[in-house]
C-alpha cells in the first residue's frame, strides 16, 4: 500500500513520504519519474532517456512525414499510434514513454498500397544486422503477414547515429491477433484528426477512439500469457491510462457508442477500473466505470488470459503481483502445460 | 483454373489423398481436414513456388481461405487475367443498408450494416460511384438519411433510382444515366427474388446478395472493384457531377468546337510522364467502348514502354470550366522503321463525344515523324461504335 499511496501522492502533485524512484524506472513510468523532486541516479536516468527519445522522435518523424503526406494524397486512411504520439496525448511530452518505432494503424485492404509507398520511399521489410537491413525472406513474411495483426517491420537506415534506424510497424487491427472479434477497421480509421509531433504533420486516432485503442493494447499486455511471462505486469500502463483520461477527458457517451459498435466495452472497463485502482480517483472514473458496466466486464476482473480457454482468476491481490520482486517466478507457477507450450511457439515466433 | 492443381498443392500440405479433397464439398469448413494457420502459410508458400507467383499481403486472410470454394476465389486472379474491374455499385437501400423498412418500419444501422456502410465510404474513395436502386419511395428514402445517424451521406451516392419500377430497369437507367455499359455495374440486394430477376434480365451485371449472416459479401463485392497498387484513385462522384453541369449546356450549342470553347476546354497531349503509369494502367483496365485494341496493361508494361525507345507513349489530359478532368485518354505507338503502329487507344468514357479523340490522333501524327501510320483495332462487342475510327480519319488498319 505504501508503494501505491506513494504513486497516487506524485499524481496529485504531491511528493512521496517513500522513495519509489527506483520502482517508477523499473515500470517504466518516466512522467512519474519527472514530478519527483529528488535527484538521484532513476531520476537522472530517466531525463537522460527522455532527452534520448525526443531526439530520436525528431529523426523518425523527420523520415517518415512523406510516407504521411503520400497517405494522405492516395487518400488511403491512416492513424499513427502509441509512441511518441500517444506520449504527447497522454503527458504533453513526446518523449516520456519509451517507443523504439513508429506504429500506424492501416487497414488490411490497403497494405498492397501501403507497401508500395514504403518501398517506394526506401523502406525495407527485414531486420537489422551488423551489415545493415537484411530482407525477411518470402516464408518470414507470410509467417508475420498473415498470422499476426502486423506486418513484419519496414526498416529505413538513417544518418543520425543516435537512431541509426527508423522502424515503421504496420498494425492491422486494434484487437490482437487471437480474437475472434475483429476491430472495424472502417469504423476506427474514421475517427481520425490531424495532429503534429516534432513539426511533421499527420493523423491521429480521435480522443475516444485512441483511449479505446489505448486499452485495448494494454488489456493484451497486462493478460497475454506470452506478454505477461516476457514482461510482468508494469504500473506504466496504468498510468498511461489514468493520465489519459485526467488529460483528454473523452466524452462518456461517444466512448460508450464506440466501446458498443466495436465490441469492446469490457476491456476498456477492466483498464479503467485497474487505473482506479491504483490512483484512486473516483471523481474522474466512476462515472466512465458506472456507465461501461457489464456482466461480461465484471467476469475479466481478477482473471488473466486473453482468450476464454485460456483465461483463469489470479490467486493474488492486485497490488501484491503489481510490484511482485520475482514476477515471472511467480508466474511461472501459475501456468499450466498447454500453457508453457503456447508460450513457447510464440517465443519462436517472435 | 486448374482445381486439380490446387488439390494437390493441398494434398501435400494436408498430407492427404487427392481423390479424397475432390469429394471434399466445396463449401466446408477446411478446419475439418486439420487446415491450421501453419499449413495455411505451407501451402501459399506451395502455391507461390508452384505458380511462381507472389500472393498480396490484402489477400493473406485465412479466414478467406476457409474452404475449397473461398480459395479458388481467392487464387483465381493468381491463374486467369483478371476481368476489367467494375465501376459502379448499385446498392438496395432496406435490409442493405439499413436494417427494416423506411417509411414502413423503425430502421436501424446497427454494426454488420455499420461495417458494409464503411465499406462503402472506401469503395467511394477509391473512386467507385455509389447508386441506389430501391423499389421504395424516394420521399422516404430521402427520409432515411436524413434522420438515421450513419457514415454513408446523401451526397456520398452519385445517382438513385428509386420508384415503382423493377431493379432491371433502374439498372438500365443508372447505366445509361452514367454513360457505362451494363457490365460495369454491380447490384446488391438482399432479395433472392430481385437478384434472380437481375441475373435473368441483365446477364452482364454482377450480383451479390447482401446476406448479414455471413458478411463474406462485403468482401466479394470489394473484390469486383480491385485496383493496382499505387494506381490512386479519383473523386468519381464529383467528377461525375461536373460531367452533369456540362451537358447541361450541351443543347445550347449546334457544334461540338463551340460546346468546348463555351466550357473554356484546353487539352493536352504530350509524351506521358513516368509517375502517370499507374493512371495509364488503370484507364487501361477501365475502358471498354473507346479501347480500339483492347489490350489491358499492368503499371510494370505502361512503365516498360515507357523506357522503352520504341515507344511512343501520349496522354491526353483535360480541364474546363467546370473542373479538372484529368488523364482521360492516352496512345500506345510502336516506332518501327518507316512504320508507326497504334497499339492501344483509349478515352475515357466521361470524353464521349467532346472531340478529344481526334486531338489526341493529331498528336500522335505529329510525334511520329512522318512514318506511315497504322492503327491496330480489335473488336470486343463493345467498342463496334468506333470500328470506322481507324480508316475514317486516314489511318490503315494493321493486320
Amino acid at each position: 500500500m505504501d508503494i501505491l499511496n506513494a504513486v497516487r501522492a506524485l499524481a496529485q502533485g504531491k511528493q512521496p513520504a517513500a522513495d519509489i524512484s527506483d520502482i517508477l524506472y523499473e515500470h517504466g513510468c518516466f512522467y512519474l519519474l519527472s514530478m519527483l523532486k529528488a535527484e538521484n541516479r532513476y531520476t537522472k536516468a530517466a531525463q537522460t532517456q527522455a532527452v534520448l527519445n525526443r531526439i530520436s522522435v525528431r529523426e523518425r518523424y523527420a523520415v517518415c512525414r512523406p510516407l504521411f503526406q503520400a497517405f494522405d494524397d492516395a487518400g488511403i486512411p491512416y492513424a499513427v499510434v502509441k509512441g511518441a504520439v500517444l506520449s504527447q496525448a497522454v503527458y504533453g511530452d513526446c518523449g516520456l514513454r519509451a517507443s523504439g518505432d513508429i506504429d500506424l494503424l492501416m487497414d488490411r485492404r490497403d497494405i498492397d498500397e501501403v507497401e508500395a509507398v514504403l518501398a517506394g520511399n526506401g523502406f525495407i521489410q527485414g531486420r537489422v544486422t551488423d551489415e545493415g537491413v537484411v530482407p525477411f525472406t518470402r516464408k518470414e513474411l507470410l509467417f508475420q503477414t498473415a498470422l499476426s495483426h502486423q506486418t513484419a517491420p519496414f526498416i529505413k537506415r538513417t544518418t543520425n547515429p543516435l537512431c541509426p534506424y527508423v522502424n515503421v510497424d504496420i498494425n492491422l487491427d486494434i484487437l490482437w491477433g487471437e480474437s475472434r472479434v475483429k476491430g472495424d477497421m472502417g469504423l476506427v480509421l474514421s475517427a481520425t484528426e490531424p495532429a503534429e509531433i516534432c513539426g511533421a504533420p499527420l493523423r491521429k486516432l480521435s480522443c475516444e477512439m485512441e483511449l479505446i485503442a489505448l486499452c485495448l493494447h494494454h488489456y493484451k499486455d497486462a493478460n497475454s500469457l506470452f506478454l505477461l511471462m516476457q514482461n510482468g505486469l508494469r504500473l506504466s500502463l496504468f498510468c498511461d491510462i489514468y493520465f489519459y483520461m485526467k488529460r483528454c477527458r473523452p466524452d462518456l457517451h461517444v466512448l460508450g457508442t464506440l466501446c458498443r459498435q466495436l465490441q469492446v466495452t469490457a476491456y476498456v472497463y477492466y483498464c479503467l477500473y485497474y487505473a482506479n485502482r491504483v490512483f484512486d480517483d473516483d471523481a474522474l472514473l466512476s462515472p466512465y466505470l458506472s456507465a461501461l458496466e457489464t456482466e461480461r466486464a465484471i467476469g475479466l476482473l481478477d482473471t488473466y488470459g486473453l482468450e476464454e480457454a485460456e483465461r483463469k482468476k489470479w490467486d493474488m491481490d492486485f497490488e501484491e503481483r503489481l510490484f511482485h520482486p520475482d514476477f515471472a517466478g511467480y508466474f511461472r507457477t501459475c501456468l499450466t502445460p498447454s500453457d508453457i507450450n503456447k508460450i513457447q511457439a510464440n517465443s519462436r515466433f517472435m | 483454373m486448374d482445381k486439380q492443381k490446387i488439390l494437390e498443392l493441398l494434398g501435400d500440405v494436408l498430407e492427404k489423398d487427392v481423390s479424397e479433397l475432390s469429394r471434399f464439398p466445396e463449401d466446408k469448413p477446411l478446419e475439418e481436414l486439420d487446415f491450421t494457420s501453419l499449413r495455411f502459410i505451407q501451402f501459399i508458400v506451395a502455391f507461390e513456388e508452384a505458380y511462381q507467383v507472389t500472393v498480396r499481403d490484402s489477400d493473406l486472410l485465412m479466414e478467406r481461405y476457409g474452404t475449397l470454394s473461398g480459395m479458388y476465389h481467392m487464387l483465381r486472379k493468381y491463374l486467369e487475367p483478371p476481368e476489367p474491374p467494375k465501376k459502379v455499385l448499385v446498392c438496395d437501400c432496406d435490409h442493405v443498408l439499413w436494417r427494416g423498412i423506411a417509411g414502413e418500419t423503425p430502421l436501424e444501422v446497427d454494426s454488420l450494416t455499420r461495417v458494409f456502410q464503411n465499406s462503402l465510404i472506401r469503395l467511394k474513395k477509391k473512386g467507385v460511384l455509389l447508386c441506389l436502386c430501391s423499389r421504395n419511395d424516394p420521399a422516404n428514402i430521402d427520409e432515411a438519411f436524413t434522420q438515421l445517424a450513419m457514415p454513408l451521406r446523401r451526397e456520398d451516392i452519385a445517382f438513385s433510382c428509386v420508384g415503382r419500377n423493377d431493379k432491371a430497369y433502374g439498372l438500365k437507367e443508372i447505366a445509361r444515366e452514367l454513360n457505362l455499359l451494363p457490365e460495369a455495374l454491380v447490384f446488391v440486394d438482399d432479395s433472392l427474388y430481385e437478384i434472380g430477376l437481375v441475373n435473368a434480365m441483365l446477364p452482364e451485371v454482377a450480383t451479390v446478395r447482401a446476406d448479414y449472416q455471413n458478411l463474406s459479401f462485403i468482401n466479394r463485392i470489394e473484390d469486383y472493384f480491385w485496383q493496382d497498387p499505387g494506381s490512386g484513385s479519383l473523386d468519381r462522384t464529383r467528377l461525375y457531377r461536373e460531367q452533369k453541369e456540362r451537358e447541361k449546356q450541351k443543347p445550347l450549342f449546334s457544334t461540338v468546337e463551340e460546346y468546348n470553347a463555351s466550357l473554356s476546354t484546353s487539352l493536352s497531349c504530350a509524351p506521358a510522364a513516368p509517375d502517370s503509369a499507374a493512371r495509364l494502367a488503370e484507364l487501361s483496365q477501365r475502358t471498354n467502348q473507346f479501347n480500339l485494341s483492347c489490350r489491358r496493361y499492368s503499371q510494370e508494361e505502361i512503365a516498360g514502354l515507357l523506357a522503352d525507345d520504341r515507344y511512343l507513349v501520349l496522354s491526353l489530359t483535360a480541364s474546363d470550366k467546370y473542373g479538372d478532368m484529368g488523364l482521360v485518354g492516352a496512345a500506345m505507338v510502336k516506332l518501327d522503321g518507316s512504320q508507326a503502329v497504334i497499339e492501344s487507344f483509349f478515352l475515357s468514357c466521361r470524353v464521349f463525344d467532346r472531340g478529344f479523340e481526334a486531338a489526341l490522333l493529331k498528336a500522335i501524327k505529329e510525334h511520329s515523324g512522318g512514318r506511315q501510320l497504322y492503327g491496330r483495332f480489335v473488336p470486343s462487342g463493345k467498342n463496334s461504335r468506333y470500328a470506322d475510327f481507324y480508316p475514317a480519319n486516314g489511318v490503315r488498319l494493321y493486320e
